[in-house]
């Protein structure tokens, strides 16, 4: 990884250390949009990027099987960060930065690779249609010219390579993007901090994976998050811990939380079935660590009990590598999990600010 | 306290080597005071720097208070000189660049035997009194003669070595000179060996003794 | 201990009686040492501003790309690349014209920028969140310290910060910014690769980019190195004749000393412990003086250093700090030297000193006995020397033979000097008539060897001095004779773009009192394998005839703007051994060569074709500024009216006259420092030379006195023996001149070509060693002035006692 001091800088402000409420975002957005519970989000223009809000993300992640019987999980995540508000100002002036995270994960091992790039130039950025969000060579897009199909994404090409690994996949569905919270609006805290936020995790997924010289083909699902806001935790939140779990063909669970200083974490979830998609409530849900795994100068907890008691959800979730830590400038644990008990299911989680 | 036995001493000339001294054998007991006449070219000046260390000799030996000194390599034989014998040469050999006084002291020093009073005693019994700041280019023969005859005696020497101490002097000078060198020698109680042509002199010695083409006569 | 320490107070009451010889002993070791030192400083610190110009591209490591042809490529090039996964970097690099100076636009993108190429103000910075400003409005640039003052109240320019890392008038900002203050939105220079990363040949290819060699973005690789070959071939000159001061220093001492050496050991110090004693103090004078000639050398090269750095902008556009700083690279070696040299000079005193036995006759003579036996041995190894000079002439094929055979030349002319000189005494002495003439030469031969090491001294400083001098003489000579000829045109007028370019040319072609529009195009191209720059010749008579042609075919200019031939610079035709009637292929079709012309000054090899072949082949190819021929007098109101006609930049528009003026004064400042280094060689060889006569003082009375006595006046003597030294600088002058245009050929036909590519002629300037022969005598009169004066005031007691003590 290069160590330039000035590639520090830079991530001191982005999406995940915000997480950590040290990058000021807590603090108030000046000039920048803050998300309102009465929008309506519009497809396909909110696909791409909002320059107007501080920060957002094109997060995708899969649960592969591969044809040599192993599973994998792979994460392509491009984040967005304006350093000022707008006018976002035209090529090398335009002051909003691109994060690539992308990494690869089996049972035994796990790859992860950062990028960071400008803004305005054409190097790195997102287009809504046709679809686009890239970093580089790491790039996300639709694969026909056409228009997007039934407002979600379409097919698209998802491509990332480093010397050590890369994935190609092709990604597909019919349906349409599901919205989280109410409506897409996406409270964080008691005191009102929020983001939008939807989600497209009916993807199907297939194509190669390689590592080192070594390539297999795979299959299985995908799930893509779309987030941006301008102020999306409290000061006092200090990290999440956050679930996708696809419980069978058409039933998904997303639930997170935010851990406060307090200990009174703020929980929040949604319920993504045949007929939409619904919240749960913070009393709803119940998370208990089964296990933790001591990382270097880090102790984190990869095993969890998790229940929904209104919707008989009550599952143990294990990591297919409890050492999927991303040692990025801001480092995180991001892996493929797998969920026994009330359902079998499969999925990947996210935990900030160990 | 000085013993020499069966000295040999060769000189390499372009005309083949030059015997200087052959089986020289002496005794000197202590506090006795010696004059060694002969012939220019009759090895006195020769034995007496073999006594000294400052030439090695072929074969035999010079043995002082029981210590071999003919053994002795420069390292030891300088050491040797250093601290327990006093030269005083036909040329005076003082140092131009340091004063009467530094002349004076400067064997005493190096030999780490510096009596302060002594070295009082011996300028004035000398005459140096008033010459102790003076540059031997500002003295006359005499003048330089005594300051090293100050020096070959500041360190009290068992013995002292001394080679026509005279030999640049007017009559009258050497005499006041040599009366000096005995007046001192005898005070310490040293030995004395001195090289002459001069008999007059050697006769104010104990005991005399002429080589003749490098033996004892 | 004590021994020791005592034996040291008494060598060191010698000094205290004699304290010129002391002040002469440190004064020779300091004037050395300070040469050397002063010179190392001057180079060091330029090498220092040479490697900063070159880290702020990241050292020889880091990949760098440039365009196959021209200057510049679109921004999309680097997109495209990093969008196919190619991690490169863009840069922009120009200059711009600030109140008169040049300044260097750096223009990066800090966050691809390979990380040993990050200028330290951006790796270290009091910011510890958001954005820094370099990255943001108003774009905040870093610049030295020194450039920082210079633009102190600009507000047309972004905020600066201080970055003392980066080298002088050079500013770095973000590219954004840099490619509006350059005026060249959307353009890329230069791409960069982190070390251990490259492009493919198929990548570079289809987007025309050629990987740039290390060498043609390390400054100190190009020409800059001739200006500091001369530098260092004079500090080591300085420091071999500062030796043989030492020689004759450390050697006068001991033999002065030789009977208190004697007094010592009779007095009981042993050989050993003397020798020591005496190598303790040689060091501590050399520690001294080196401590003496560390300050004095950075003086030296304080005050050389901006003429320095100001004749490298000039002549090279290579930029170097004005100001100077202590650096172990120059303090250390500089003590290193003036110790070790002094140890060295003091070598075989030191031996003497140990083997000297207590008693030997006291015959301060016999060690010059002894050297004047050696003269034919010295002979002979003369002769070795040169035959060695001679076999790595024909055989060695290196810049490093042609400094061995530099050395041979050297060592061979000090060896064989005494010879020589006494050679030519014998010449003088057969045409002497009078007993007082014949006398004087006797005595010369008899004092030869006492001061041949202050002759060869001498004769080091001359031959160093007519060898430099002739060779800067010669550049330039042949640079401003080059330059004229560059430069036939009375103005040149850069167009801001193609369009007023050729509007600006038509409108000349208009006026009555232009007799010739000359166009130009240049661009820059690979051939093989090694970057290179294609230009246009045009054809007008005028231009052609002045042309510094080193070699042409028959028909040369005919077939080259028949477009069927090419032109070559002498750097590309030693580079390639390419010669006439061979070809190149760098456009569409191969070009038969058909003249060889000298382009000094040029790092790079230089094709020349006409101008229709050239906008042929290189459509792309920039403009160079147009040349307009016209009476000197019609110039200024041409100006005017062009001025009034368009709108062009002030810069836009050259006055040959003007520019001529810059390029001498130029020179001139080289000349200084060259002037300045030659008065201090001869300095050095004064000071030796003095010091040998001191050393002979004390003879020379002993072989006067008889003179004297036979009724010479001393007043007579003094002037006698001044006239003596004086014939024999003059002697040593004559065998200088010789040496010192063999030693100008060496490194003009040898050292050159090898370090750079070019030979330039070997031009001989009488007049410059007529001045320096007679720099050598008043160097010579200087010297043996207060010798001479205190023989003339010699008591004549002090002469009787010669007598008295010859018994």
């Amino acid at each position: 990884m290069r160590a330039s001091v000035l590639t520090l800088w830079l991530l001191l402000a982005p999406a995940i250390a915000a997480a950590q409420g040290f990058a000021g975002l807590g603090a108030d957005a000046d000039g920048f949009h803050d998300p309102t519970p009465d929008r309506m989000l519009d497809f396909p223009a909110d696909h791409g990027p909002h320059p107007g809000y501080r920060i957002e993300w094109w997060y995708l992640t899969a649960n592969l099987e591969g044809a040599d019987g192993q599973s994998y999980g792979v994460q392509y995540t491009l984040f967005r960060q304006a350093a000022a508000p707008p006018p976002a100002g035209e090529g090398w002036a335009n002051q909003q930065f691109c994060l690539g995270h992308i990494a690869l994960t089996t049972a035994d091992e796990h790859f992860y690779a950062e990028r960071l790039a400008r803004g305005g130039v054409g190097q790195a950025g997102a287009v809504a249609e046709p679809f686009a969000a890239w970093i580089d060579d790491w790039r996300i897009a639709a694969l026909s010219e056409g228009p997007a199909s039934a407002l979600g994404f379409g097919d698209l090409r998802l491509q990332a390579s480093t010397g050590k690994f890369s994935y190609d996949l092709r990604l597909s569905t019919e349906a349409p993007p599901v919205l989280q919270g109410e409506g897409g609006y996406s409270v964080k805290s008691d005191r009102g901090q929020a983001s939008y936020y939807y989600s497209q995790p009916y993807f199907r997924a297939d194509g190669t994976v390689r590592i080192g010289e070594q390539v297999v083909a795979v299959s299985g699902r995908a799930w893509m998050d779309r987030e941006w806001s301008s102020q999306p935790l409290a000061e006092d939140q200090s990290g999440w811990d956050w679930f996708s779990l696809h419980l069978d063909e058409t039933t998904k669970l997303m639930l997170f939380r935010l851990r406060q200083e307090d200990g009174r974490h703020y929980l929040s979830g949604n319920w993504i079935g045949a007929s939409g998609s619904a919240p749960i409530s913070g009393a709803d849900i119940e998370l208990e660590i089964l296990e933790e795994t001591d990382l270097p100068g880090r102790r984190v907890p990869t095993s969890w009990h998790v229940i929904v008691r209104s919707r008989g959800v009550d599952v143990s979730v294990h990591p297919l590598n409890p050492r999927a830590w991303n040692e990025t400038q801001i480092g995180y644990w991001e892996g493929p999990i797998s969920g026994v008990g009330s359902h079998e299911a499969i999925g990947y989680l996210e935990m900030t600010g160990y | 306290m000085l013993t020499i036995r069966f000295v040999r001493k060769t000189y390499p000339t372009p005309e083949g080597p030059l015997e200087v001294l052959r089986d020289v054998s002496l005794d000197l007991a202590e506090g006795e005071t010696l004059a060694l006449i002969g012939e220019s070219g009759s090895g006195k000046s020769t034995l007496l720097h073999t006594i000294g260390g400052l030439e090695p000799i072929d074969s035999g030996q010079i043995i002082l208070d029981g210590t071999e000194i003919s053994a002795f390599g420069d390292r030891r034989a300088s050491a040797f000189r250093r601290d327990r014998i006093g030269i005083v040469f036909q040329q005076f050999n003082l140092v131009s660049s340091l004063s009467v006084d530094q002349n004076v002291r400067l064997q005493a020093r190096l030999s780490g035997r510096h009596d302060g009073t002594w070295i009082t005693r011996l300028t004035r019994t000398l005459g140096l009194d008033g010459l102790a700041a003076r540059y031997p280019e500002q003295l006359s023969g005499g003048q330089q003669q005594r300051v090293a005859i100050a020096r070959a005696l500041a360190l009290r020497p068992d013995l002292v070595l001394a080679d026509e101490p005279t030999g640049n002097l007017d009559a009258e000078t050497g005499d006041k000179v040599m009366e000096l060198l005995l007046e001192l020698v005898g005070q310490t109680g040293c030995g004395l060996v001195m090289v002459t042509h001069n008999l007059r002199l050697a006769e104010m010695l104990s005991r005399q003794v002429r080589l003749i083409e490098g033996r004892i006569a | 201990m004590t021994v020791t320490l005592w034996t040291l107070a008494t060598l060191a009451s010698h000094w205290r009686r004699n304290p010129v010889q002391i002040v002469a002993l440190l004064v020779g070791l300091a004037l050395a040492t300070a040469l050397w030192s002063g010179v190392q400083a001057i180079n060091t610190e330029a090498c220092a501003s040479y490697a900063k110009a070159t880290a702020l591209l990241g050292g020889p490591d880091v990949k760098v790309f440039r365009p196959n042809t021209g200057k510049s490529m679109p921004q999309t090039v680097f997109v495209e690349l990093r969008r196919a996964g190619h991690l490169v970097s863009p840069m922009i690099e120009g200059t711009i014209v600030v109140d008169g100076r040049r300044l260097r636009i750096l223009g990066i993108e800090p966050i691809s920028l390979p990380v040993a190429a990050t200028p330290e103000g951006l790796q270290a910075t009091g910011e510890a969140e958001g954005v820094p400003a370099f990255l943001r409005p108003p774009w905040e640039a870093l610049a030295a310290p020194e450039t920082l003052i210079r633009l102190v109240g600009n507000e047309t320019l972004p905020p600066r910060r201080a970055d003392s890392s980066l080298p002088e008038n050079t500013l770095v900002m973000d590219i954004g910014i840099a490619q509006q203050v350059l005026g060249m939105e959307w353009q890329i220079g230069r791409l960069l690769m982190e070390p251990g990363m490259g492009l493919h040949v198929d990548v570079l290819h289809r987007f025309g980019l050629a990987p740039v060699a290390a060498a043609e973005h390390d400054v100190s690789a190009g020409l800059t190195n001739s200006f500091h070959l001369n530098l260092t071939a004079f500090g080591f000159l300085s420091f071999l004749v500062g030796l043989l001061i030492v020689r004759a220093c450390v050697g006068l001492a001991l033999e002065q000393r030789l009977a208190s050496f004697r007094t010592l050991r009779t007095c009981g110090v042993s050989a050993r412990r003397l020798t020591i004693a005496v190598l303790i103090e040689v060091v501590l004078l050399a520690l001294l003086a080196g401590l003496a000639g560390l300050v004095l050398g950075y003086v030296i090269a304080a005050a050389l250093l901006p003429d320095v750095a100001g004749s490298l902008r000039g002549l090279y556009g290579a930029s170097v700090s004005g100001t100077l700083r202590f650096a172990p690279e120059w303090v250390f070696p500089g003590m290193a030297m003036s110790v070790g040299g002094a140890v060295l000079a003091a070598g075989s005193a030191l031996w003497r000193v140990y083997r000297l036995p207590p008693l030997a006759a006291a015959r301060p003579d016999a060690w010059r006995d002894a050297q004047a036996k050696q003269v034919r041995r010295s002979l002979i190894a003369a002769a070795a020397c040169a035959l060695a000079g001679a076999l790595f002439y024909v055989y060695g094929d290196s810049l490093e033979a042609g400094f061995v055979i530099i050395g041979c030349l050297l060592l061979s002319a000090a060896l064989a000097l005494p010879a020589l000189i006494g050679a030519m005494l014998t010449v003088l002495g057969r045409a002497a008539r009078s007993a007082m003439s014949e006398w004087m030469i006797a005595d010369m031969r008899q004092q030869l060897p006492g001061l041949s090491l202050a002759l060869v001294a001498l004769l080091l400083a001359l031959a160093a001095n007519i060898g430099v001098g002739t060779m800067v003489g010669g550049f330039r000579e042949t640079f401003l004779d080059w330059l004229d000829r560059q430069l036939a045109a009375e103005v040149y007028v850069r167009g801001a773009d193609e369009a007023q370019a050729r509007a600006i040319d038509a409108w000349a072609a208009r006026q009555p009192e232009v007799r010739n529009v000359l166009p130009g195009r240049m661009t820059d191209t690979v051939f093989a394998g090694q970057p290179i720059e294609v230009r246009s010749v045009v054809d007008a008579p005028t231009y052609l005839e002045g042309w510094p042609l080193l070699a042409v075919a028959p028909g040369a200019w005919d077939a080259i703007f028949a477009g069927e031939g090419a032109m070559i610079s002498e750097q590309l035709a030693y580079r390639l051994g390419l010669g006439l009637g061979d070809t190149v292929d760098v456009g569409p079709g191969p070009l038969t060569i058909f003249g060889i012309y000298a382009d000094y000054g040029n790092p790079k090899g230089q094709i020349m074709l006409s101008l229709a072949r050239l906008e042929q082949d290189f459509p792309e190819a920039r403009r160079m500024g147009t040349g307009f021929r016209l009476a000197p007098e019609d110039v200024g109101p041409l100006l005017t009216r062009l001025t009034a006609t368009f709108d062009v930049a002030p810069d836009s528009v050259i006055d040959q006259a003007a520019l001529k003026t810059l390029s001498r004064q130029t020179f001139e400042r080289t000349f200084a420092v060259t002037a300045a280094l030659n008065l201090l060689t001869m300095l050095v060889a004064s000071v030796a030379l003095f010091t040998a006569l001191l050393s002979l003082f004390d003879r020379r009375v002993a072989q006067m006195a008889p003179i004297w006595a036979l009724g010479i006046s001393r007043r007579r003597l003094a002037a006698l023996e001044l006239g003596k030294t004086l014939i024999m600088a003059a002697l040593t002058a004559i065998v200088a001149v010789p040496v010192g245009l063999i030693l100008a050929w060496l490194l003009v036909a040898v050292v050159n070509v090898k370090a750079f590519g070019w030979r330039r002629p070997l031009i001989p300037y009488p007049e410059h060693w007529f001045t320096l022969g007679l720099l050598s005598i008043a160097v010579a009169a200087a010297a043996a002035l207060l010798p001479s004066w205190r023989l003339s005031r010699i008591g004549p007691a002090h002469l009787l006692k010669v007598f008295a003590n010859a018994r």
